[in-house]
């Protein structure tokens, strides 16, 4: 067992006094409560690709320990701020009575609105919307897919068939305001019991004028005849209903993800009719894996005349020089809608009825999904025996999907890549996220299951096998293959498979809406930016923001020290070989005494991020080719900058202890914040890179931003933008490749200085940063 | 990701019993070892899964410890006593060394803590068959 870092006796000549002391002593309470609670909720999301076996237990346990954790962080802070931050507590209790709703299985006071948008919806409210709806949500939250604006009415909204009082009200506001709501001139009026166990209890009105006198009187007439057809009048369960805008449509359709044939063959099923005309309709039978091949179709009749949706006839010519044909759509767009209910059948864990229209233009919109959640799930069909091309890799979702090969990289253009196809890729990079709502399966050469990629392949449900090296080689572009996640194991040849069955954890387990529901209650963070005006008491909506806040205003603290220059005389200046004034506050094993240089530094992530800077070739010591446009440029960000909290006066400052480093740095214009966690626990290790500033001009600055993003990227960073701000973060990283992968921030940190100045191109940096032979992932820049 | 040897771990349909008093537990574990070649049975109450094992031992018993009623020990003995061949693997989410240690002294197998991968019962389960195997050649 590794000693305690904590345990490392402080240098006595440090601490000058004991309030000091007591400081630190919190400060490090609140850092251990920091990386143990960004450890448990790391442990939680890996539950969401099935890969594991989880019980209520761990969910409750997991639960009460950040909830623990966040309280401990809490009270650190306040007893740092003399109780400057009481509202924190206010607001803890808040959430974490939220926490205990959702243990409790109580709806609980997440969102109690009798009408909500579909955009807010997610599949943990189906309990209150109902599965349609909350359906929709999730599709167009996760997946993206295209959907109408439009509200739902809770279960709560409905008493026996009417509207409440407080529903009737709730619709009149809501129209009124159009808050996210239809603002069309008519909209569809939907009303029917949940699920799929009452399909013909469905009613629906369309062209109802969206206002609210006309919006209710739908409502109570569907409510009313829906009502009456209840099939057990003792214990029917309450009516769920929506208000949907109305898309111009000039041709509708329904796709059903599972169509079973006489056979016994499984395929999917496409019905397409022109707007008005439901009489007459197309249907196809397509293959259920990419690319969704076409197995029989029956075409309605049409006169050689007949103008067909997109403007042609049957007899006219299309691009590609053979004649249009009478089908209503062509075969590209069949298979891209395909795709996309594939994509929802995983998404949704059970096949699914889409329906959807398409304007004049083709866009298409998904108006409704019917998700089968009570059929049962066909049986996997054994597996026709395939050639094993790939074994072993570490799944990070688990799934069986088959396809063809698309070769991806950080170029690949998401809206190109095909819908159901599988993506090959030499690095799971943050930067294929996009990727992954189109793609069926993802295979990386590079990567593991901890990564930020593999945490978005389990919030869209996307196959995804990382760590299997000659993947890129052996998986040639447009090879049909089957993923298998779960036996680890890529082969040669499509199977006919189930996805809704092979995933072990279906989203209609209680214990995966639970772990949703507490993910999006504890996990999720929302505080991204310590400038933003939402950086407060007020805007944490989950225990990971307090953490986070708690955690920002603690570092804050240690920095006010210094500038009121009590830490001054505490903080040890550092020597270096290049000209980097930094002085080091050690709160406990972060330097050694009698050393000097970098040997002086015990603290590892600034040990590392130190080696990174002192990197032969990267400190240019020139002064920068500033021109005047430039200076006046940069005047603006360079003051906004210098009044900001991060524009410190005087020299660099890094806080220090055995396993953490908070790294305040003003190089040049430009301001640098470092915040890492380097022990030897994965789950705790995380790294916080700040970038802002610069004394070049707007495009100058953007131009080093792009840089930056490139290069983090490349490292796995999960990277955001905005102007010349640049805020990466990389958690859960093994304890050699966070030592490493902070060497290559600390070389960042040199290297940037001056680069915003001239003109300077993002490509070409990048080219000049990896162009160093010396650079610890080699000349080639390849990832570590 | 499932170790390949574990789906060709089962000879001639071996019968499994699982028993955990939590429904996510066993519905997902049932598929798996379904897939693997056993023939699987599953259980949320001890009585129950007790009544079955009296009628038709199994070979292979994963069971949880904390349970209402007859808990994960008691069960254990009352198997054991009814068929000291079989397999037994114990799971638990409140693991400690005391349970370990009482898991293994009332001839448990091995002894996995919730949360656990399934490759990881899979590959317990096939040296539980390797033991096995091993114990029948012996004797």
């Amino acid at each position: 067992m590794p000693a305690d870092p904590w345990d490392t006796p402080l240098d006595p000549g440090l601490l000058a006094t004991e309030a000091t002391r007591s400081l630190f002593s919190k400060f490090r309470a609140l850092l251990e409560a920091n990386t143990a609670a960004l450890g448990v909720m790391a442990n939680m999301e890996r539950m969401l690709g099935g890969e594991y076996i989880f019980d209520r237990t761990f969910l409750e346990n997991s639960a009460r320990d950040v909830t623990d954790l966040a309280h401990q962080a809490v009270y650190a802070l306040n007893a740092m701020t003399q109780n400057r931050h009481v509202a924190l507590y206010d607001r803890f209790m808040t959430i974490a009575s939220r926490v205990e709703d959702i243990l409790a299985g109580r709806p609980g006071a997440d969102d109690d609105r009798l009408v909500r948008p579909f955009s807010g919806l997610r599949l943990e409210d189906r309990p209150k919307v109902g599965a349609s709806a909350a359906a929709l949500g999730e599709l167009a939250g996760q997946l993206g897919l295209p959907v109408p604006r439009g509200l739902a009415l809770a279960r709560a909204a409905w008493n026996d068939g009417a509207l409440t009082e407080a529903a009737v009200a709730a619709v009149r506001a809501a129209l009124e305001h159009q808050i996210d709501g239809p603002d069309t001139a008519t909209v569809t009026v939907t009303v029917g019991f949940d699920g799929d166990q009452h399909p013909a209890g469905w009613r629906e009105t369309r062209g109802v004028p969206a206002q609210a006198a006309p919006v209710l009187a739908a409502l109570a007439g569907l409510g009313k005849a829906v009502w009456a057809q209840r099939p057990d009048p003792a214990g029917a369960p309450r009516l769920t209903a929506s208000i949907t805008a109305a898309p111009p449509a000039v041709l509708r359709g329904c796709v059903q993800s599972q169509w079973r044939e006489e056979d016994g063959q499984t395929l999917l099923r496409l019905e397409l009719w022109e707007d008005g005309d439901d009489a007459n309709r197309d249907a196809f039978f397509l293959n259920r894996s990419h690319p969704f091949a076409p197995r029989r179709s029956k075409l309605s009749a049409k006169s050689f005349a007949h103008r067909l949706p997109d403007g042609m006839t049957p007899l006219g010519q299309s691009p590609n020089g053979f004649l249009r044909g009478s089908a209503l759509l062509p075969f590209e767009t069949t298979a891209a809608l395909a795709g996309q209910a594939m994509a929802a059948e995983r998404l949704l864990g059970a096949p699914v009825e889409l329906t959807f229209c398409q304007d004049a233009a083709g866009t298409v919109t998904f108006e409704s999904v019917r998700p089968r959640l009570r059929e049962a799930a066909a049986p996997a069909a054994a597996s026709a025996p395939t050639e094993i091309l790939l074994r072993g890799g570490e799944a990070a979702c688990l799934g069986v999907v088959s396809g063809m090969v698309v070769p991806v990289d950080e170029t690949t253009p998401p809206a190109e890549f095909p819908f159901g196809a599988i993506a090959v890729a030499r690095s799971a990079a943050p930067a294929l996220a996009p990727l992954l709502r189109r793609a069926g399966g993802i295979v990386a050469e590079v990567g593991d299951a901890a990564g930020h990629l593999a945490a978005v392949a389990r919030e869209y449900r996307t196959p995804a096998l990382f760590g299997l090296p000659g993947a890129l080689t052996v998986l040639a572009k447009g090879l049909l293959v089957t993923v298998d996640a779960e036996a680890g194991e890529v082969r040669l040849g499509a199977t006919e498979h189930h996805p809704a069955s092979d995933l072990g954890l279906s989203p209609d387990d209680p214990e995966y809406l639970t772990l949703r529901r507490l993910l999006r209650r504890i996990a999720a963070l929302h505080l991204t930016d310590p400038e933003a005006p939402d950086f407060s008491v007020a805007g944490c909506r989950t225990l990971h923001d307090i953490l986070h806040f708690a955690h920002d205003r603690a570092v804050a603290v240690l920095t006010d020290l210094r500038q009121t220059g009590v830490s001054e005389q505490l903080a040890k200046p550092l020597s270096l070989p290049v000209p980097l004034d930094l002085r080091v506050l050690d709160i406990g094993g972060g330097l050694v005494s009698g050393a000097t240089g970098l040997a002086a530094v015990r603290s590892k992530p600034l040990h590392a991020l130190l080696s990174g800077m002192l990197v032969p070739g990267m400190w240019d010591t020139q002064p920068a080719k500033v021109g005047l446009g430039d200076i006046l440029g940069g005047m603006e960000a360079t003051m906004a900058a210098l009044s900001g909290r991060s524009g410190l006066s005087g020299g660099n400052l890094a806080i220090a202890a055995r396993s953490y480093c908070n790294v305040s740095l003003r190089l040049g214009y430009h301001f640098t914040v470092i915040d890492a966690y380097l022990g030897q626990n994965p789950e705790k290790n995380s790294i916080y890179f700040r970038f802002a500033g610069g004394m070049a001009n707007a495009a100058g600055r953007a131009a080093r931003a792009a840089f930056l993003r490139r290069v983090l990227d490349r490292y796995d960073f999960k990277v955001t933008v905005a102007g010349d701000l640049v805020v990466a973060r990389l958690k859960c990283i093994e304890p050699d490749t966070a030592a490493r992968t902070l060497e290559i921030v600390g070389r960042l940190c040199a290297f940037s200085r001056q680069r915003d100045t001239g003109q300077p191109d993002a490509a070409a940096l990048e080219a000049a940063f990896f162009a160093r032979d010396d650079a610890p992932g080699g000349a080639t820049g390849e990832p570590l | 990701m499932t170790t390949p040897d574990a789906a060709t771990a089962a000879p001639s349909r071996r019968r499994m019993l699982i028993l955990d008093d939590e429904p996510i537990v066993v519905k997902r574990l049932k598929p798996t070892f379904q897939k693997a070649g056993y023939e699987v049975a599953i259980f949320t109450d001890s009585a129950s899964a007790l009544a079955a094992f009296e009628q038709t031992p199994a070979d292979i018993v994963i069971t949880d410890l904390k349970m209402e009623g007859l808990d994960g020990i008691a069960f254990l003995d009352r198997i054991k006593a009814l068929s000291p061949d079989v397999g037994v693997i114990v799971i638990t989410g409140f693991a400690t060394l005391e349970t370990a240690k009482e898991s293994f002294h009332k001839g448990a197998f091995d002894f996995v803590a919730k949360p656990f991968k399934l490759a990881d019962i899979l590959d317990v389960v096939s040296r539980l068959e390797t033991f096995l195997t091993t114990s029948r050649h012996a004797g």
